[in-house]
């Protein structure tokens, strides 16, 4: 794999594609990814995007897209995605659209769509090697309903339909092994906190075909309870505490793009949780040293076997 | 159902209301997928039902949710789940198979505006058709309707009474509006509501056979686990459940599925009469547009027009005994509706004589009292 381009922050776009003014909440975890989306894969592009929150960014007669935008069913980004990219295959074919100006097609959704009710179109479109980008914003949750627990939810969040003492009872989804088990061209785990990495992985996808699929974590100060000025301490917080890992598979090999420091060193979970309203009942009125040695364990025990 | 003023009397919104009606009626499973505006009933639930040692599930999506009540059901237990418009979609291929199943089950379509996303968080009734004939094949299904927090609560008990009675889903519609309205509702006492259990076999087990025909056309059902045999599938199937292809069989069985509701239709049929006495023109509304409709017709009475209203409850099967009384008693009938009319070409196929007009509203808002008003004055 060549090198990027990216070697420090100031190497990142100067020009922003996305539009600003968008009717996202203050502090949105999933703005901040989708903007460096549109950054690197710059403005030949279309966005297929399945309900969620960010369908609202695109309300008429406003958008912060400068492309071509579609709206599909919660379940079927990745089949509308495969019409469009059929579609501009044909016109290239019939010389009705020059190659270079071919666009890049590019699945937004939501992690309720991703790793849920969503999944079973993706794997077909992963079956049929599909050539698209699939950006999922990870905020852990149903952010557009009121945020109720979805498979991406933490175990212990609370959330609207996990109001009670322990929060979720599930785990996370391990949505980039599922993925990953499709052997798809690419897929990587982002954080918007970690621009660097996370430019350096949309330029790396951009210049391969296939799906190419990346899961991106957005912190949401609605849904997570915690100050919108926090969004990108709370994403830093979660790499370094080894939460949320950043990872890449290609070539049929993971690796990780930057590890947290040992387990002696680094800081505990804790120091996430605490932030956010969502954990707030692992602290008060008691603390819950169980919840929180389960929550610390499955994080060092994923550091723990990593090849 | 009377109000007991022993009850409390608490502030509730509609979509909360119908849980208090879910959970009096006896209601102890719940699946659904968050969808605006029916997500509260899904939240409120997930606090509620743990409380009684109920069931809370929220499935990957609503094709899910509707398969895991008619499980819950299957095994006995009540269940409901919750959706508007998208979700009611993707819940009809199930919903079908629950009708041809005979399995008791609750659906709440709390309806929204427009058709795909269209309008969240606005209201709209563009899916009283939807609602009968959604699922494909022919099947019957009991469909009502809600236009206040009390009608919220008291219709989610009817709703499982007649569910049970009659081993049928039934589709609750409500919309934005009610949902989203709070009122004052007195809650009736739990000993002196009415709530209705399906019937059980009492023959041994190797008698029994879980489809067959008797006076009332409804089979009695056993739960999974009650040591019946029990084949359950959506192929055509015999009295023993089995899958048939001869057509006598066939036919005896899809009659049969109409002929409990027949049988039951004076008890299903509910609408609610008002100012209706005198009246020589008439309104006949559902939703939350029946509380509009009696407001626009008191003030239409105010200016000397002799109005009333039939408020339908039950949407399906078409309460036709009720209007057709209205069509003969009023020289012309107002049907106004948050569609571009769905009941007003029921009422037409009941007419008789007099003439049906329409108020049509599909911009997500509400239809007035004062539409409504100056129609019947013109009328």
């Amino acid at each position: 794999m060549k090198k990027t381009i990216f070697k420090t922050i100031k190497d990142l776009p100067r020009h922003h594609p996305l539009g600003a003014g968008t009717p996202a909440c203050g502090g949105c975890g999933a703005l901040e990814d989708i903007k460096l989306f549109c950054d690197i894969l710059g403005e030949k592009t279309i966005f297929v995007n399945a309900a969620g929150c960010m369908t609202l960014l695109s309300v008429y007669p406003f958008t912060p897209f400068r492309g071509s935008w579609i709206y599909t069913a919660m379940a079927s980004a990745p089949a509308g995605a495969q019409g469009v990219r059929d579609a501009l295959d044909v016109l290239i074919q019939k010389k009705r659209l020059r190659p270079e100006d071919d666009l890049q097609v590019v699945v937004l959704t939501g992690d309720g769509s991703a790793y849920g009710m969503g999944l079973s179109a993706t794997s077909g479109a992963m079956d049929r090697n599909l050539d698209f980008i699939y950006l999922c914003y990870d905020n852990e949750g149903y952010g557009n309903t009121g945020h109720q627990y979805s498979a991406a939810t933490p175990h212990g969040a609370q959330t609207a339909t996990s109001p009670e003492a322990g929060g979720y009872w599930g785990y996370k989804k391990d949505l980039f092994s599922i993925w990953a088990a499709h052997r798809p061209s690419y897929v990587a785990t982002v954080s918007g906190s970690d621009p660097l990495d996370m430019a350096r992985k949309i330029k790396k996808a951009k210049d391969l075909k296939g799906p190419r699929m990346f899961i991106a974590l957005a912190p949401c100060p609605t849904g997570w309870h915690y100050d919108p000025k926090e969004t990108v301490a709370i994403g830093k917080l979660a790499v370094k505490t080894g939460i949320w890992p950043l990872k890449e598979y290609i070539d049929g090999k993971v690796t990780h793009s930057k590890k947290p420091l040992s387990k002696e060193k680094r800081p505990g979970v804790e120091e996430y949780l605490e932030k956010q309203g969502r954990f707030a009942h692992l602290f008060k009125p008691r603390r819950n040293d169980e919840l929180l040695a389960e929550i610390q364990a499955r994080v060092d025990d994923y550091w723990d076997n990593i090849p | 159902m009377a109000r007991d003023q022993n009850g409390k009397t608490r502030l509730l919104q509609g979509n909360e209301a119908m849980v208090e009606g879910a959970l009096a009626a006896g209601c102890r499973f719940f699946a659904g997928y968050p969808i605006t505006p029916a997500s509260e009933i899904a939240e409120l639930m997930s606090v509620r039902l743990p409380m009684v040692d109920g069931t809370f599930i929220q499935m990957e999506d609503e094709i899910a949710s509707m398969g895991v009540i008619v499980g819950a059901s299957l095994a006995g237990v009540k269940s409901l789940t919750a959706t508007s418009g998208p979700g009611f979609s993707l819940m009809q291929e199930n919903l079908g198979f629950a009708c041809v199943t005979e399995v008791p089950c609750v659906v709440i379509n709390v309806m929204r505006g427009g058709a795909s996303t269209g309008l969240p968080t606005s209201p709209a009734q563009g899916d009283v058709m939807q609602a009968r004939w959604g699922s494909h094949g022919t099947h019957p299904i009991i469909v009502l309707s809600v236009s206040s927090v009390h009608d919220c609560f008291e219709i989610t008990v009817h709703a499982f009474n007649l569910s049970e009675k009659y081993r049928i889903p039934v589709v609750i519609l409500s919309d934005e509006v009610v949902a989203h309205t709070r009122e004052a509702i007195v809650l009736p006492d739990r000993k002196k509501l009415e709530v209705v259990e399906r019937i059980k076999p009492s023959m041994p087990p190797e008698w029994y056979q879980p489809y067959e025909d008797n006076s009332r056309g409804v089979p009695p059902m056993a739960s999974f686990g009650d040591g019946y045999r029990h084949h359950v599938t959506g192929l055509v199937h015999d009295a023993h459940g089995h899958s048939t292809q001869r057509p006598e069989e066939i036919d005896a069985f899809q009659r049969r599925l109409f002929r409990k509701i027949t049988n039951g239709f004076y008890e299903i049929q509910m609408t609610k009469s008002m100012l209706m006495e005198d009246a020589e023109v008439a309104v006949i509304a559902y939703g939350s547009v029946s509380r509009s409709a009696l407001r626009g017709i008191r003030m239409a009475r105010k200016k000397g027009v002799k109005a009333g209203l039939l408020h339908l409850v039950t949407l399906f099967p078409f309460p036709k005994m009720a209007v057709s009384g209205v069509l003969r008693q009023c020289r012309a009938v107002l049907v106004p509706e948050m569609n571009l009319g769905q009941i007003s070409r029921e009422v037409k196929r009941v007419n008789t004589s007099s003439k049906v007009e329409k108020i049509n509203r599909i911009d997500g808002q509400l239809i007035t009292p004062e539409e409504i008003c100056e129609r019947l004055r013109e009328m």
